[in-house]
C-alpha cells in the first residue's frame, strides 16, 4: 500500500468533529447566559432606576430589550435561530459596559493585540522550551539537566502576576528601561511603519517576557520526559549501532519526542485568547483579557459571550490545524484517521 | 586460517545498587573469518552482554572490565568512538533483538536507507543498486522503500532491518537473537536467507539465540554459555555428535522428537544461574548430574579434545560419558 500525499479522508474527517464541536459550543453559549437569573437590559434598567431613586417607563426597558436583541419573550427555539442568524451576520449584540459600542467592533479592535501578544510569547517559549527540554533530556542526569529542571519547576510554579509584577517594577517603574503599559506609544500614529512596528514591539517586551518565562516550563519539562523514552528506544539504538552522525540521531529522537508536544502547542495558543487575561490587565495592554475584566466587573453579558465564542473559535481553530500538521508529521495518526 | 573476530580474556558486569556483579568472566574465543558462528545460552547467561560487548556498545550501567577484541588488527574496545562510528555498518554490524521495533516509526523506510548511506558519506544515488541488491536478498519488493515501518509486517520489518544493516556489505555481521516475537515459520525463513546471503557474501556471521534447534541448523561452529562462560565450543557436528560438556549434551537430550519415545534418562534440572564469583569450583555444578568431590574444589580451564577445534570447559572429560551407562 502506497500512501498518497494529501490525506482526503482524515483531513475531511477532522473538518466534520471541527463543525460538530463547534455547533456545541455555540449551543452551550447560547444556553449558559439564559440559564443566568435576569438579564443585561433589566440590569441597566434597575440601574437607572437606582440612580434616578424614581420610576422610569417600562417602555424603556422594552426600548434595551430590542437594542441588545433580548428577546426574553420568545419562545426558546426561535432564540436560538435568531441567535444563529444575528452571529452569521457578525451580530454579536451591544456592548453594556461600553455603550453603544457594537461587541463586535470592541472584539475587532482588541483581538489582533491578543493574538499578537500569544502567538509571539507561545511561539518563542515553545521553541526555547523544546529546545532546553532537549538538551536536558540528552544530557540527563548530569548538572546541566538538574540546573535545567530546577529553573523550568520554579518557574512554572511562579505566578504569572507576581512576575509581572516583578517585571513591571523593576523595568518600569524604577528602572524606566520598558513602558509601563499600553500596546504602543501614544505619539506614533497606527499603521504599517517602522517606528509604529518599533513601538509595538517595544511595549510588548514585558508582557510576551512574563508570559514565556511563566509557561516555558511546562515545555521543557514535557520534552525532556518525552525524549528521554526516545533516546532509550530500539530505533535510537539501532541507528547508534549502523554508526550514524551525532546530529541524525538527535534529530531522530527530537521529531518523534515533539510529536505530542505540537498537540500541546495548539491546544495553548487557544486557550492562551483568554489565559492571558492577567497579564494584559497588569500590562494594560488594550486586548482582550483586558476587555473581559471590564465585562465581568460590569456583568456585561454580550461582551463576555462575544469574548467566548472567540476563544471557542480559536481553541478550536488551533486544534483543527495541528490535527492536520499531525497528520503529515505522524504517518500513523493518519492511517488510524483513514 | 583467517580470523574473523579473536576475544581475548572479555570479563564484563553490571553496576547495581549495591555494587558490581560480573556477568561474563574471562571470556577467550576465535571465530574463523566467513564461517557462522552461534552461541546459546539461557536467561542470565550473559550472551547479550557479550554480543553488545563484542560490538562496544554496551552502555551505562554495563561496564568492560577487562579483555581485548580483535578485528582485523584493531582491537575494538580501545577504537576511539569516533572511529568506531565510522566502522560500524562499514565493517561491522549489529543486528538487534526485537528488530522489529528498531525501525524510526515516522520516516519511511527508503529515507532510513539513506540515513545510513549520509552517514558513511555515501551518495543514495550512486548506492541505489546496493540497496536494490540487499533487498532482493532478502526477498522484499523494492516498494517497500515507500512505505512506513507500521504499514509492513512483523516479518518484512525483520528483513527490513537486515537489508539495512547489510547494504554497505560489512565483513562481520553480529546478530542479538534476531528473530525474536516472530512465528516459527518466518524465523526459520529468514534465518535460511540469512544463511545464503552469508554463503553469497562471505562474511563473519555471530548469532546468539536461546533457539537450539536454528542454532544447529544454521551454524557451522557453536559455542555454549553457562554463566557467563563458554562451557564448550567447536565443529557443529562435533557439538552434536560428541558433546564435551554435560551441559551441551542434556540440553541436546532435551529436544523432543517427532516419532521418538521421551527420553527417560538423567536430564538437565534446576534453573539457571548466573556467575557466582564465590565459587571455587565448576559453575556448572548445581545443575550437573555427573558432579563428583573434585568439580567442587577448582575450576576448570578450557581444554582442547585432542587434534581438533572441539574446546571444553570439564574436569571430568571424558570419565563423565561412561558415567550415564
Amino acid at each position: 500500500m502506497i500512501t498518497t500525499a494529501i490525506p482526503v479522508k482524515y483531513i475531511f474527517k477532522r473538518l466534520i468533529i471541527f463543525v460538530s464541536v463547534f455547533f456545541g459550543a455555540l449551543t452551550l453559549n447560547f444556553v449558559l447566559p439564559r440559564l443566568m437569573p435576569g438579564n443585561p437590559a433589566e440590569v441597566i434598567y434597575q440601574d437607572l432606576i437606582k440612580a434616578s431613586g424614581g420610576t422610569i417607563n417600562t417602555a424603556y426597558l422594552h426600548q434595551l430589550e430590542a437594542e441588545y436583541g433580548i428577546s426574553t419573550g420568545k419562545p426558546i427555539y426561535v432564540q436560538y435561530l435568531i441567535y444563529l442568524n444575528d452571529l452569521f451576520h457578525g451580530n454579536l449584540g451591544v456592548s453594556i459596559s461600553f455603550y453603544p459600542e457594537p461587541v463586535s467592533a470592541i472584539l475587532i479592535q482588541a483581538l489582533p493585540w491578543t493574538l499578537f501578544l500569544v502567538i509571539s510569547a507561545v511561539t518563542i517559549s515553545f521553541f526555547i522550551g523544546n529546545r532546553l527540554g532537549r538538551y536536558a533530556g540528552i544530557n540527563r542526569n548530569t548538572g546541566k539537566d538538574l540546573a535545567i529542571d530546577l529553573f523550568s519547576m520554579f518557574m512554572a510554579a511562579f505566578p504569572a502576576f507576581v512576575l509581572a509584577f516583578i517585571l513591571l517594577d523593576i523595568f518600569s517603574v524604577y528602572g524606566k528601561v520598558f513602558p509601563i503599559g499600553g500596546a504602543y506609544s501614544s505619539s506614533i500614529t497606527m499603521g504599517f511603519n517602522l517606528p509604529f512596528i518599533f513601538s509595538t514591539a517595544y511595549h510588548a517586551v514585558l508582557p510576551v517576557a512574563t508570559i514565556i518565562l511563566t509557561s516555558l516550563g511546562g515545555w521543557v519539562l514535557g520534552m525532556r520526559n518525552n525524549i528521554i523514552p526516545n533516546v532509550n528506544s530500539d530505533y535510537i539504538s539501532f541507528s547508534r549501532n549502523l554508526g550514524m552522525k551525532d546530529y541524525q540521531i538527535k534529530s531522530i529522537a527530537y521529531r518523534n519526542a515533539l510529536l505530542p508536544n505540537l498537540t500541546g502547542f495548539s491546544m495553548s495558543i487557544g486557550l492562551s485568547v483568554s489565559g492571558v487575561i492577567i497579564e494584559e490587565s497588569i500590562f494594560s495592554y488594550p486586548g482582550v483579557g483586558m476587555y473581559m475584566i471590564t465585562a465581568i466587573n460590569n456583568l456585561d453579558y454580550p461582551l463576555l459571550q462575544g469574548i467566548f465564542l472567540m476563544v471557542i473559535i480559536a481553541v478550536l481553530v488551533g486544534n483543527l490545524i495541528v490535527d492536520i500538521l499531525l497528520g503529515f508529521l505522524d504517518p500513523r495518526i493518519k492511517q488510524e484517521g483513514e | 586460517m583467517a580470523e574473523g573476530l579473536v576475544v581475548e580474556n572479555l570479563t564484563v558486569g553490571y553496576h547495581w545498587e549495591n555494587g558490581f556483579s560480573k556477568i561474563i568472566n574471562d571470556l577467550s574465543l576465535s571465530i574463523e573469518k566467513g564461517i557462522i558462528f552461534g552461541i546459546a545460552g539461557e536467561s542470565g547467561s550473559g550472551k547479550s552482554t557479550f554480543a553488545q560487548s563484542i560490538y562496544n556498545s554496551l552502555s551505562y550501567p554495563g561496564e568492560i572490565i577487562s579483555g581485548k577484541v580483535y578485528f582485523e588488527g584493531k582491537d575494538l574496545l580501545k577504537t576511539p568512538k569516533n572511529e568506531l562510528r565510522r566502522i560500524r555498518a562499514v565493517d561491522i554490524t549489529f543486528i538487534p533483538q526485537a528488530a522489529m521495533n528498531a525501525l524510526n516509526p515516522v520516516k519511511r523506510i527508503g529515507d532510513q536507507f539513506n540515513d545510513v548511506l549520509e552517514a558513511h558519506g555515501k551518495s543514495s544515488a550512486e548506492y541505489e543498486q546496493n540497496v536494490m541488491e540487499v533487498l532482493k536478498m532478502v526477498r522484499l519488493p523494492p516498494d517497500i522503500l515507500h512505505n512506513y515501518p507500521h504499514e509492513l509486517s512483523g516479518g518484512m520489518r525483520q528483513r527490513t532491518v537486515i537489508a539495512m544493516a547489510l547494504v554497505l556489505s560489512p565483513k562481520l555481521v553480529i546478530l542479538d537473537e534476531p528473530t525474536t516475537g516472530l512465528d516459527v515459520l518466518v524465523e526459520h525463513d529468514i534465518l535460511i536467507d540469512l544463511k545464503k546471503i552469508q554463503r553469497k557474501r562471505g562474511f563473519t556471521m555471530i548469532m546468539i539465540t536461546h533457539d537450539l534447534s536454528i542454532l544447529y541448523e544454521i551454524s557451522d561452529q557453536i559455542g555454549m554459555m553457562y554463566a557467563g562462560e563458554l562451557t564448550e565450543y567447536g565443529e557443529r557436528e562435533e557439538m552434536i555428535n560428541s558433546s564435551a560438556h554435560p551441559y551441551n549434551y542434556l540440553l541436546l537430550k532435551s529436544i523432543p522428537r517427532i516419532g521418538v519415545k521421551r527420553y527417560s534418562g538423567i536430564r538437565l534440572a534446576g534453573n539457571p544461574t548466573n556467575y557466582d564469583e564465590n565459587s571455587k569450583g565448576c559453575q556448572f555444578i548445581s545443575r550437573c548430574p555427573y558432579r563428583t568431590y573434585e568439580c567442587e574444589l577448582a575450576h576448570p580451564d578450557m581444554n582442547i579434545v585432542s587434534g581438533g577445534n572441539h574446546h571444553y570447559r570439564c574436569l571430568r572429560y571424558p570419565q563423565w560419558k561412561t558415567d550415564e551407562k
